[in-house]
């Protein structure tokens, strides 16, 4: 659906150039929700916005349902962009418009007919959830309501792609969850292709199929999220998982649990579909031993859980040892924890 | 009681004042609005960053603009003299100054116009850009409405000062209150002529100011 070859983009400012994006190398398929992740000033947004060519890329390509963006001008390259959506994450709707006339907005951009307009704006308004509010200004708003109006108004001229720069990143996070179960809704009912730029790791784990980490400028690390986070490879990477699971603040508590009377003390690194009690509770099922939770990081993906517990393995030395085998028959890696 | 009050004061020729300041500042205000927001586009989309950005006619739009903001009025008036006479054949009377009135406000309204533009959320023009809005559309759609409160305000203003300009377009002849309160007021020792024609411009420009604020207080939806 999109692809972006050898993309490139360099700022050039009196004092000096920023490679703000380099060599980024992207394949994002149809439907698919892609995050991208990375701090601040890592180049995600110069990215995105080369999707729909709001920023020339220096160099390189970028196909969006296989037309090559860089080489279209004017009415073309407008007629490209009524099929690319965007998000914003301070929203950026016109305050002079009341919301039916924020969403109508693109629908006047690409000509259509009055009369289609109005069922289009209802229909949109439905999707989003603002019935009753068609006439409310955006300053009358809530952040919530406001990028559900900008959601609306992307979403408006049907396009196969969806661009969300940061369009959580103002909301408080009950708020944040509600957009993004919208977003998740209209990937799921539309088939839309969704591209996601964030710092937030739980917009990437919520939401995202697919993620890349950014740094610099550059993807340093892709793949399914669940992949991408379990076996992290970069520094950068490891920093966001830490935000969800934290492994060094188990081994800090540890040290303050005293060691047990009978059995051992073990940390149990889930992975993928293995994931969460389930395993757990069958353990205890099978096995003559009881568990412990002394404590548990678990985060969800879209497609299966990842994280460690902490646990004590109380029962013979025979049954702790059965457990040890039925956790990684399991799939569960499974690491016996000393204390003194 | 206001004959007594007003002795000197013939309510006929006060009224064809009124009259006329009415006619070259309505007049007046209508083409400055139009002309001032066609030169403040201009002086906007050329700046840096913009559709049309270029150096060179940004400066040459900027220079014209703040020569004739600088000129005194007074000076202006006789500055175009020649350009009168050469459009209109004449350079005196109403007309003739409705020339140098918009000539010499327009400039002021384009850089009110400028700042109102600059205010408007570079964001939403994005936005529409993203939305695949073509330059005209986003001028026509984005830049204008979501400026109007400012361009409103700033209208005001002008036509505000462009009251007391007709006022100084007597000396071509062009009449009005600023003109009867200065000849039949001043230099033929009428105090109560001058008092007359002064509170009937005040009257104009309160009314002016409470409509300019009613309208820009409707638009303004932020
Ligand atoms: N118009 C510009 N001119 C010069 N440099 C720019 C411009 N836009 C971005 N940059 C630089 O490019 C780099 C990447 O910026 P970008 O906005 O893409 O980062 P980001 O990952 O979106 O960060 P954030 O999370 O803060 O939004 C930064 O170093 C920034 O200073
Ligand atoms: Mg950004």
């Amino acid at each position: 659906m999109i692809r972006l070859k050898q993309l490139e983009k360099v700022f050039q400012t009196k004092t000096q150039n920023v490679a703000a994006v380099q060599n980024v190398e992207l394949s994002i398929e149809e439907g698919e929700i892609f995050g991208i992740i990375g701090y601040s000033g890592a180049g995600k947004s110069t990215l995105v916005r080369m999707l729909n060519m709001l920023e020339p890329p220096t160099s390189g390509s970028v196909e969006v349902s296989g037309q090559d963006l860089t080489k279209l001008r004017g009415q073309k390259l407008r007629e490209a962009r009524q099929d690319i959506g965007m998000i914003f994450q301070h929203f950026n709707l016109l305050w002079s418009r009341t919301v039916a006339e924020n969403i109508a907005f693109p629908l006047e951009v690409a000509g259509v007919d009055k009369a289609e307009r109005e069922t289009r704006v209802h229909e949109l308004v439905g999707l989003v959830g603002l019935e009753g509010r068609e006439s409310a200004y955006p300053s009358q708003l809530s952040g919530g309501q406001k990028q559900r109006v900008g959601i609306a108004r992307a979403l408006a001229n049907r396009p196969k792609v969806l661009l969300c720069d940061e369009a959580t990143s103002a909301l408080d996070p009950e708020t944040t969850d509600s957009i993004l179960q919208l977003i998740t809704n209209i990937n799921q009912e539309l088939g839309l292709t969704v591209v996601m730029i964030t710092h937030e790791m739980h917009v990437i784990r919520k939401v995202c199929h697919k993620v890349a980490v950014m740094e610099n400028g550059g993807v340093v690390e892709q793949g399914p999220v669940l992949d991408v986070f379990q076996r992290p490879q970069q520094e950068v990477t490891k920093g966001f998982v830490k935000q969800i699971a934290a492994p060094d603040d188990e081994q800090a508590e540890a040290e303050g649990i005293a060691p047990p009377e009978r059995g051992q003390l073990a940390r149990l690194s889930f992975v993928g579909a293995s994931a969460g009690e389930p395993v757990v509770s069958r353990l205890i099922r099978t096995v003559e031993v009881d568990v412990n939770i002394l404590q548990g990081r678990l985060a969800t993906t879209v497609e299966g859980s990842y994280g460690t517990m902490l646990v004590h393995i109380d029962g013979t030395a025979k049954a702790v040892e059965e457990a040890f085998q039925y956790l990684e028959k399991a799939g569960v890696e499974a690491e016996v924890v000393r204390v003194d | 009681m206001i004959k007594t009050l007003f002795p000197n004061v013939d309510w006929m020729d006060m009224w064809e004042a009124t009259e006329e300041t009415i006619y070259m500042t309505g007049v007046s205000v209508i083409a400055t609005f139009i002309l001032g927001i066609l030169l403040g586009l201009m002086l906007y989309l050329t700046s840096r960053g913009n559709f049309w950005e270029n150096k060179g006619l940004h400066q040459l739009v900027g220079a014209y603009v703040n020569i004739t903001r600088s000129i005194p009025f007074i000076i202006l008036i006789i500055l175009l003299i020649p350009l009168s006479e050469w459009l209109l054949g004449t350079f005196l009377g109403p007309t003739a100054a409705l020339l140098a009135l918009i000539v010499g406000a327009a400039p002021f309204y384009a850089r009110l116009v400028e700042i109102g533009l600059r205010e408007v959320d570079h964001g939403v023009v994005q936005a529409a850009e993203a939305m695949g809005a073509s330059q005209r559309q986003i001028i026509w759609k984005v830049l204008l409405p979501e400026s109007m409160p400012a361009l409103v305000s700033g209208i005001t203003v002008t036509s505000i000062a462009l009251v007391s300009y007709t006022a100084m377009a007597g000396v071509i002849g062009a009449g009005g209150l600023g003109d009867l309160a200065f000849r039949e007021g001043f230099q033929r020792g009428n105090p109560d002529i001058t008092i007359t024609s002064t509170i009937l411009i005040l009257i104009l420009v309160f009314i002016m100011q409470w409509i300019g604020d009613w309208v820009t207080n409707r638009l303004d939806k932020r």
